[in-house]
């Protein structure tokens, strides 16, 4: 073949090609890419019924993310993991560069400037930079032949996500930050530590809660704490988000008032309604049996993921995915709590479901991650 | 390692059933608590009508604004003493009911109106009082500063800030702007508050509209007419005067008038524009299109001679007479001493089907399509339903309806070589102070006649004027084409001498002008109709005479001239005229509201 292939035209050669196209999608895991398209497709759906009385429709500039987002799927899909881990050390260095240059050019978003901006363009530099210390963390603990972590290690990866987390810390994106505990946690527990370290953590984590409250944190982040607590006392000011989402939610009923009649989010009631409280306008206009609907779907997209990180072939990809789906079943797990007034408001998007450029690329590159690390199950390196 | 994974996802799963529970209990379990709070502040959310768009004239005056103004409402929760609250309103707001308000104040409900749209001195007064659980929000008012100026035009604006007459109703989708929205919450402590966090949209205000409408000429064209009228102890009036070469309405006058600021307090007569609503039996003005056929046709020439049988016509035993015995007379001669049995003859030279073809080129017995709503069509019978006579009544405007708009439009055609135009009065439409869009230009409505034949025309639409029965609109400065027309509202025995003064108000005939200027290249062109007046020269046409003199001359009427209409005694131009520039523009500006 590879002799004559020189005399023949194209045509051949693409029907050579085709058995290997049909393999790589057979073998592509539809559960989880299934599951992250249709919540792609109804937070679509529901941006647009959310911006409706928003200055400007939402959905086209969404549609234009979540396009970009399954290319950036396929591309992730199609690089093996192993060179992303290769790379991971330029990735890192360049994720806190951005980091550190956020805290010099910034722009300024709700208190908190966490965004950098080129030309229209603005993105969220600690997305991209969460996903290269995911891959450099799995990296690492990859390169560890060990079952159990001793304190020197656990000490190394502490350095790892400290580095990031106290810049963004400082931008001050308190949220931003706290979302890298559950990538930390998710992969030193599938890594193997010992509980008593964990419960230390713990402790230590409480000690320093304490002490950032008392000296670290802006007032409009002790409001937010404060108003959760107790969120009638002041209805026009922080708690009064937290009582829309319930209003929200709670006139759904079983099946809710119907697509863009919600009048919770169509009479301006409810805040960031295109954004971290998506799931409220969802819970209003689709009722119990739209949320549910919802929540099932990522139910599906996690327990695909970890099927798939429990399948893989090497300690890296094991790593890898657990980091990245701990990432985005906190997400799911704290956002959703926090619209039916179970946990503090911070800015936690639910992944495909809330507006938004950077995490919506962000969160279809880690499922084209999660997608590679299938396909390659089999492979020899 | 995965034992571990199996853990956490258990935990993940233990979690998502917790919420689930959680919406259990809200969506379902709770559900009417939470749609009972909903329904309760949204009662809150509030529709603020917006400023409707400045209609503007020709020059950028204004016409027609938006002012703001306040609107009360009250919080019935923090009202303790609803009917002592509602009598104090009820003191020194004179559109509120006492009684009812205090029943609405009794109200279980977070929100409910007082009063909309206050006069500033009443929402002073209710300021002043100070009452808890009474506020106030700013909301749309139109407001006619020119008051009667142009008023059947601009039509007026009903309580729902919704146009429900002339420009205000055709224009009202572009000129209404999008209503504002509020939320007013209420907390325990701060009591009401409207904050910019909540529900909020600032209304839109609607799109101007540049008028082709000019106030000066349309003042001047509205106090003459009155003078007119008056004067000749007539019932009404009506004045067009367009460009003839564009359709531009240059003024559009009915008489009398009445202030759209209070329109409700006016007879519902006076809401009419008469111009474009009310058809006329043309009369004598409707030579001009006779004349018009009969020189298209080919068959009738200017010099041609026509014998006038010295004062009748007998056609099928019917005798048609003239206002006074001709001889022979030149057919330009027959159109300036406005000759029946002339008119007559040449009719029957051109035949039904020639005559229909002209009257409909020239847009009558169709409304001409200007953006003005309730246009009449007039009456033309269609051609199969002419008896014999027909065409001979038609010829000198008998047994015709037409608006003075289709008027003004025709001889409009005749002054501009032969092309119709159709009228139009808004020239373009802009946003918020901006530039403003120019409305497309249309093409012309029709071509009745040749360029040649309208000149020809023209030429003895002058003749009218310098030695026929037009001479008082006639003037040095400029050259004018006209016809004078006289139109009976009853029928006159044959032997009896028709005599106004004799003649109850309603029963004397209407007086008709039909005139374009100057001669070589028009820039004006106008219908003058004045109800129950008498004959045309007398009362329509000195009204068309100084208008001529502002528009073309410059000149405004001299202080004599404007003292003596005053009295009602002045018809043609008394005293020497002033330069229009140096004059101040007519005492149309009117206050403010503040």
């Amino acid at each position: 073949m590879q002799n004559t292939s020189k005399t023949f035209s194209i045509l051949p050669l693409l029907e050579e090609k085709k058995p290997q196209r049909l393999r790589f999608l057979s073998s592509l895991d539809l559960g989880l890419a299934v599951s992250a398209l249709l919540l792609a497709m109804i937070g679509l759906a529901t941006v647009h019924s959310a911006s409706a009385e928003l200055p400007i429709d939402y959905f086209p500039r969404q549609a234009v993310w979540v396009g970009i987002g399954i290319v950036l799927l396929l591309a992730a899909v199609s690089i093996d993991y192993h060179v992303l881990l290769d790379l991971s050390v330029v990735l890192y260095a360049v994720g806190l560069v951005c980091l550190v240059l956020v805290l010099f050019i910034g722009v300024e978003r709700g208190g908190a400037a966490n965004w950098i901006q080129i030309g229209p363009w603005q993105f969220q530099p600690s997305e991209f930079a969460k996903l290269a210390t995911a891959l450099f963390l799995a990296r690492y603990l990859a390169s560890l032949n060990t079952r159990v972590l001793d304190l020197r290690q656990i000490a190394t990866v502490v350095l790892i996500v400290g580095v990031p987390i106290v810049l963004v810390a400082i931008e001050p994106d308190m949220g931003g930050a706290a979302m890298y505990s559950p990538l930390v946690a998710g992969m030193l527990l599938v890594a193997g530590i010992r509980m008593r370290y964990l419960v230390t953590a713990a402790l230590i984590a409480l000690v320093l809660g304490a002490g950032v409250w008392a000296f670290g944190m802006k007032p409009y982040q002790k409001e937010r704490v404060l108003t959760f607590l107790s969120p009638e006392k002041d209805p026009l000011g922080a708690g009064y988000q937290v009582r829309q989402s319930k209003i929200a939610v709670g006139s759904g009923k079983l099946v809710g008032r119907g697509y863009m009649q919600g009048t919770q989010s169509q009479l301006r009631f409810l805040p960031a309604r295109h954004t971290d409280f998506i799931l409220a306008v969802l819970a209003e206009e689709w009722g119990f049996v739209g949320v549910l609907t919802v929540l099932g779907l990522y139910v599906v997209y996690i327990r695909s993921a970890a099927r798939i990180a429990m399948r893989a072939r090497d300690r890296a990809g094991i790593l890898l995915v657990a980091g990245l789906l701990s990432v985005t079943c906190f997400h799911v797990l704290y956002n959703a709590a926090m619209v039916v007034g179970y946990l503090p408001i911070t800015g936690i998007p639910l992944p495909f479901l809330s507006y938004g450029g950077s995490f919506t690329m962000v969160s279809f590159i880690a499922t084209g991650i999660i997608l590679g690390v299938d396909l390659r199950r089999y492979v020899n390196q | 390692m995965t034992l571990r994974l199996r853990i956490l996802l258990a935990a993940g799963g233990l979690w998502v059933l917790l919420i689930a529970g959680r919406l259990y209990q809200l969506q379902v379990a709770r559900y009417e608590h939470y749609a009972a709070k909903a329904e309760r502040q949204q009662q809150r959310v509030v529709v603020l009508d917006p400023p409707r768009g400045t209609i503007y004239d020709a020059r950028g005056r204004e016409l027609a604004v938006s002012v703001q103004v306040d609107s009360a409402y009250a919080v019935p929760p923090q009202i303790e003493d609803p009917r002592e609250t509602a009598r104090q309103i009820a003191r020194v707001v004179p559109e509120v009911d006492a009684r009812k308000l205090a029943r609405l104040l009794a109200q279980d409900r977070e929100f409910a109106w007082v009063a909309r749209k206050l006069d500033p001195p009443v929402a002073a007064k209710l300021r002043a009082l100070d009452l808890p659980g009474i506020y106030f929000l700013p909301e749309s008012k139109r407001y006619y500063p020119m008051k009667e100026l142009a008023a059947q035009v601009l039509g007026y604006v009903g309580t729902d800030n919704h146009g429900l007459a002339g420009l205000e109703l055709l224009y009202d989708k572009q000129v209404a702007g999008k209503p504002g929205v509020r939320t007013v919450l209420r907390d325990a402590r701060r009591g009401t508050v409207v904050s910019p966090d909540l529900s909020f949209a600032e209304a839109e205000p609607g799109q101007d509209l540049h008028l082709t409408l000019d106030a000066s000429i349309q003042h001047l064209v509205e106090r003459e007419l009155a003078r007119a009228v008056d004067e000749r102890g007539a019932s009404g009036g009506t004045a067009v005067f367009l460009d003839p070469q564009t359709g531009a309405v240059l003024a559009m006058a009915s008489y009398p008038s009445f202030d759209p600021n209070h329109f409700a307090d006016f007879a519902p007569g006076r809401w009419r524009n008469r111009v474009v609503m009310d058809v006329y039996e043309p009369g004598s003005t409707f030579k001009v299109i006779t004349a018009a056929a009969a020189l298209e046709s080919g068959k009738v020439h200017p010099d041609d001679v026509f014998d006038c049988e010295m004062g009748g016509i007998v056609l099928l035993d019917t005798l048609i007479r003239d206002h006074k015995p001709f001889g022979r007379l030149t057919f330009a001669e027959v159109l300036a001493k406005s000759s029946n049995v002339g008119v007559i003859k040449a009719a029957l030279l051109v035949g039904d089907e020639g005559m229909y073809r002209t009257i409909t080129g020239f847009g009558f017995g169709r409304p001409t399509g200007i953006d003005l709503p309730g246009e009449s069509a007039g009456i033309v019978h269609p051609l199969r339903k002419w008896r014999a006579l027909d065409k001979a009544y038609v010829s000198f405007g008998q047994g015709i309806s037409v608006t003075a708009l289709q008027l003004a439009a025709a001889v409009g055609a005749v002054a501009n070589e032969g092309t119709l135009r159709r009228p139009f009065i808004v020239a373009a439409t802009g946003r918020d102070g901006g530039p403003p869009q120019p409305v497309p230009s249309l093409p012309a409505a029709g071509h009745p006649l040749r360029p040649q034949t309208a000149r020809t025309l023209k030429t003895l639409m002058e003749g009218v004027v310098t030695g026929g029965t037009g001479h008082s609109a006639g003037v040095a400065g400029y050259r004018v084409g006209g016809k004078t027309g006289t139109a009976q509202a009853v029928s006159i025995k044959q032997n009896e001498k028709y005599n106004a003064a004799k003649l109850e108000e309603h029963q004397r005939d209407h007086s008709l002008y039909i005139a374009f200027a100057p001669l070589e290249a028009p820039t004006v062109a106008l219908a003058v109709i004045v109800e129950n007046a008498g004959f045309g020269s007398t009362s329509a046409a000195p009204i068309a005479r100084r208008v001529f003199d502002y528009l073309l001359l410059g000149q405004y009427p001299s202080e004599e001239d404007i003292a003596l209409a005053r009295d009602g005694k002045a018809t043609a131009p008394v005293g020497k005229p002033r330069v229009a520039a140096e004059v101040p523009l007519p005492s149309i500006n009117g206050a403010s509201p503040q």
